[in-house]
């Protein structure tokens, strides 16, 4: 039951931590809005007075794309890549979002104060950094070897070296499950190795790690419950944002935008609940009751 | 009374029937080059072991000194054929038969002619298109007794091959066996006035990369023995199935027809399908059968639409192959009343490559086959009417924005998919579609053949109208079927009909239009440059008495004078329409024959031009950019807010979820 009181206490953390939800939603915006402003004035200026953007809009319109693509790529090319820059200035500071995130929500009987949340930041931004990029790495050798069984299962991927395509689906029927699995396990000891970082409040990160890991092993059926229970929230989340927007007419851009907003702040929310479940179950398991004061 | 043995007895003879396979009915070719051929496959060795007879007519008014055959198993035996030097002597092709000594042969062990002269030792090979010694993929053999006008001879030949380990269109893989251009196979002789022979010559090119074949009709007469176990399907009709030992002895019988190709597999399971009157014979790899309906829904449009546009399909029977994952080499052939697609068993039910296929391998069947056009010289005389067909075919029944793929909100229609290919090319202007096919060098050479040409024709079919250019078409067909004629031949048919439906409209003929599409390498780009609206000037001077100086009345009513200002881009240049709107709603739709490199359009009224349109049908397939084809005083200020606000959103899911990372 552990699992579900954690996960009722991390609605509970998000919702207590409303101005913080709604910060972190609002910088996430800001970023979109850097990346996405240069595209208004771009299509204005290319293609805002051809009848054929206006004709795009009765629905997918390929050939209007290639031309866009293929006339004005080179102008959408750089305001790609100028989202891109943001985007990854996005990552980063998301990296220092976190560590302001998991020192505030580990103190939960002290009101919100936003001068906490960016000290936190600052003071575990190294620390979550390093953490990053190991898990990343840790990603990248989790696919890399499903990549390599993958490719001893299907012959090097030779579809003339293979009766038919059986084994290439059943490398896919039994190897995708298994690093999804893998995955989600990466995603979830990355999570503790976190909460773990900002609760020893040390500069090295190798041990913490590793009794992460031994925690979330030695309570593996409670911390994979919780985990699959915010899973099962933000699928919740999807297929209900995609049910609205079936039934919105596509037409009515402005109620999608406000939709979209609706998804991307449900998301923000979803990422407190997350961590502020897990951050609860951790308390519970190793029966601390809240963060040495910074 | 059982009817059982009388049924059986039925079955057996109904393969023998003449309304089965039209034997002994009147021949619909001249039937200059036919074969009788006894092979037997050697699924150990991988070799062909064959007995070959062949009765070849001259149809000129020529004395022919010899005789010349494609050889076209020897492209594979080294590094040094043509073929090979083509492909750069590298590439996925070349390396399988590298790594798997793949390489393949044909040794003709005997030939003797009809009186019993052996011409082994005289025979040679010869190298007419590039002069590469290393090439062996065109025999001539000299004839001690020539053949007159109008003669005939007959030439028995022993032949072995070893086939390849899968190399392009033909060979074998594991248990599966492809075998095209398999056989040693007469070129053509041309007599003079027949395409571009000046004077009687044979047209019998050494085997390209690019291209594969042309050849005379005939009558096939081909017995296949192959293990026992094999299905083995092939172009013509199932004379008989004979058992000896552990091999099967498949006869078949092709009339009419330029080629034979077959393919042979244990694993191979049958649907049979009848459908106005051609028997449909599917073969598949078991885990593929769940295809077979959409096999059979496409050849069922494809059979309508060419029957209906061009005339019934001329041939009893026709074999689907669905090649297996290994045998993909073999894919998107076609052949006479065989021909071959490509899927793979969870292919969604949106892309729609096995119909597309499918679509455009049948309608070769009428242009490539029947209108046996030369393909190593002129493809885009096959290739590129039938693509264009295969484009109009898919577009009309399966939706012209969703027939080449719809899938979780992605959609492209076969004529777009087409437009992108060509205009994607990274020089669009490399080569005329017209350019001799088998020296193309350029890896354009596809999108060329294909895509440009079915751009053109889309371009015709915008002007003149589908109904004309499906006459036209039609016209060709029944003109040139079980002929060979040239791309002179096919636009001379169009402007002769083109012109008896509209007069001298388009000119007296089509040269300008195939000289810009065909022979020429310019681009088509029509542009709207500008909109303008300005005040009517008051009028002023002396309008009456010379003296009188008396400015006449002048309207309460505000007047503008407007133009519209085009530009053509481009080289190229076609008749169009141009639509100008007024404030209002009042439209005009103005011709301009596309000529000058400017053009405006001026009006003078109470309504300011609001937009203006060239090409609002979109009939001009060719021109390259449709988003300036087009210019509205208003900007769509609500449609730029949409794009920009559905792009941060997408931004925004992009963001969170890398920050999953963080």
């Amino acid at each position: 039951m552990k699992a579900f009181t954690a996960y009722l206490t991390g609605w509970k953390t998000a919702l207590q931590h409303w101005r913080m939800w709604l910060g972190l939603y609002l910088i996430t915006l800001l970023f979109a809005l850097l990346a996405a402003l240069p595209l208004r004035g771009f299509l204005s200026k290319t293609v805002g007075q051809s009848l054929a953007f206006s004709r795009s809009f009765e629905g997918f319109d390929y050939t209007f794309l290639r031309d866009f693509l293929r006339e004005y790529g080179q102008g959408f090319g750089a305001i790609m890549n100028q989202a891109v820059g943001y985007t990854i200035l996005y990552l980063l500071f998301s990296v220092l979002l976190m560590g302001g995130i998991l020192s505030v929500i580990g103190q939960r009987e002290r009101a919100f104060r936003w001068v906490d949340f960016w000290q936190g930041g600052l003071r575990f931004f190294w620390r979550m950094l390093r953490l990053a990029v190991y898990f990343l790495l840790l990603h990248g050798l989790v696919l890399a070897f499903f990549g390599f069984l993958f490719y001893r299962a299907t012959k090097g991927f030779a579809p003339f070296e293979l009766e038919s395509e059986a084994p290439i689906l059943r490398a896919i029927r039994l190897f995708l499950p298994l690093y999804l699995l893998l995955a989600i396990l990466v995603f979830m000891l990355h999570d503790y190795a976190k909460i773990h970082a900002v609760q020893v409040g040390r500069r090295w990160l190798f041990r913490p790690t590793l009794r992460a890991i031994r925690l979330v092993f030695r309570h593996f059926g409670k911390i994979a419950l919780l985990y699959l229970l915010n899973v099962a929230t933000f699928a919740l989340l999807m297929v209900f944002y995609w049910w609205l927007s079936e039934s919105l007419n596509s037409g009515a851009y402005f109620g999608m935008f406000l939709l979209g907003q609706g998804l991307a702040a449900g998301r923000v929310g979803l990422k407190l609940v997350n961590l502020g479940s897990a951050t609860w179950l951790y308390q519970q398991l190793l029966n601390v009751h809240r963060w040495p004061s910074p | 009374m059982d009817w059982k043995p009388l049924l059986a007895l039925f079955t057996l003879l109904l393969p023998l029937s003449p309304g089965f396979c039209r034997a002994g009915g009147q021949p619909l070719s001249p039937r200059i080059a036919s074969y009788d051929i006894q092979a037997r496959l050697d699924t150990a060795r991988k070799k062909v072991y064959a007995h070959q007879s062949v009765h070849w007519k001259n149809p000129s008014a020529d004395t022919v000194r010899e005789l010349r055959f494609h050889l076209y198993y020897n492209a594979f035996k080294n590094t040094g054929s043509s073929f090979a030097q083509e492909l750069g002597g590298s590439g996925l092709f070349i390396d399988a038969l590298k790594e798997h000594c793949g390489w393949s042969w044909m040794d003709i062990r005997s030939l003797k002619d009809e009186y019993g002269n052996d011409l082994t030792r005289q025979m040679g090979y010869i190298q007419p298109d590039d002069d590469n010694e290393g090439d062996q993929t065109v025999l001539r053999v000299p004839l001690p007794r020539p053949v007159p006008p109008g003669d005939s001879i007959r030439v028995e030949l022993d032949w072995v091959s070893k086939i390849p380990h899968w190399a392009i269109r033909t060979g074998y893989n594991l248990s599966y066996y492809f075998m095209a251009q398999w056989f040693p196979k007469l070129g053509v002789y041309e007599p003079a006035g027949t395409r571009f022979a000046e004077k009687g010559q044979w047209n019998c090119h050494q085997y390209h990369a690019n291209v594969e074949y042309y050849a005379d009709f005939g009558v096939y007469n081909v017995a296949l023995t192959v293990p026992k176990g094999f299905t083995v399907g092939a172009s013509g009709v199932l004379q008989g199935k004979k058992q000896e030992g552990d091999t099967q002895t498949w006869s078949f019988r092709a009339e009419d027809v330029i080629d034979f190709t077959w393919t042979a597999s244990p694993e191979y399971v049958e649907v049979e399908d009848e459908y106005r009157g051609i028997r449909l014979r599917l073969l598949f790899y078991p885990y593929h059968l769940h295809l077979a309906e959409r096999y059979l829904k496409a050849i069922h449009y494809a059979i309508d639409f060419c029957a209906e546009h061009f005339g019934p399909y001329p041939y009893p029977c026709l074999t689907i192959v669905d090649p297996p994952l290994h045998g993909t080499f073999s894919s998107a052939m076609e052949y006479p009343m065989f021909i071959s697609t490509a899927a793979v068993c969870l292919l969604p039910e949106g892309v729609k490559t096995p119909e597309i296929l499918i679509v455009h391998e049948f309608v070769h069947q009428y242009f490539g086959q029947v209108v046996a056009s030369n393909e190593q010289e002129e493809a885009w005389l096959d290739e590129g009417i039938t693509n264009y067909y295969e484009a109009r075919i898919m577009d009309e029944y399966y939706g012209s924005q969703t027939s080449t793929v719809d899938v979780l909100g992605f959609r492209m229609g076969n004529m777009e998919s087409n437009r992108a290919d060509y205009f994607g090319l990274s020089d669009p202007q490399v080569s005329e579609i017209a350019h001799t096919s088998w020296l193309f060098r350029e890896e354009s050479f596809h999108t060329i053949t294909y895509s440009k040409t079915t751009l053109l024709l889309h371009t015709l079919e915008g002007l003149a109208g589908a109904e004309t250019l499906d006459e036209a078409m039609r016209t060709y067909f029944e003109r040139w079927k079980f002929r060979h004629p040239g791309g002179a031949d096919l636009t001379s048919v169009v402007s002769e009909v083109v012109f008896q439906k509209y007069g001298p409209l388009f000119g007296e003929n089509l040269d300008w239009f195939f000289e810009q599409g065909l022979y020429g390498t310019g681009m088509c780009d029509y542009a709207v440059a500008a909109i303008s609206n300005k005040p009517k000037p008051a009028s002023a001077g002396i309008f009456g008495e010379l003296d009188d100086c008396t400015q006449p009345a002048q309207s309460h009513e505000q007047a503008y004078r407007s133009t519209v200002t085009l530009h053509r881009l481009g080289e190229l240049y076609f008749p169009l329409d141009v639509r100008i709107t007024f404030e209002g709603g009042r439209a005009v739709t103005e011709q301009w024959d596309g000529r000058a490199r400017s053009k405006v359009f001026t009006y003078e009224g109470p309504e300011k031009v609001v937009s203006a349109e060239i090409d609002p049908e979109q009939n001009i397939a060719l021109d390259k950019n449709l988003i300036n084809n087009s210019l509205s005083l208003e900007p769509e200020r609500a449609g730029v807010r949409k794009r920009m606000l559905q792009f941060l959103v997408w931004m925004q899911n992009v963001m969170l979820s890398l920050s999953m990372l963080a």
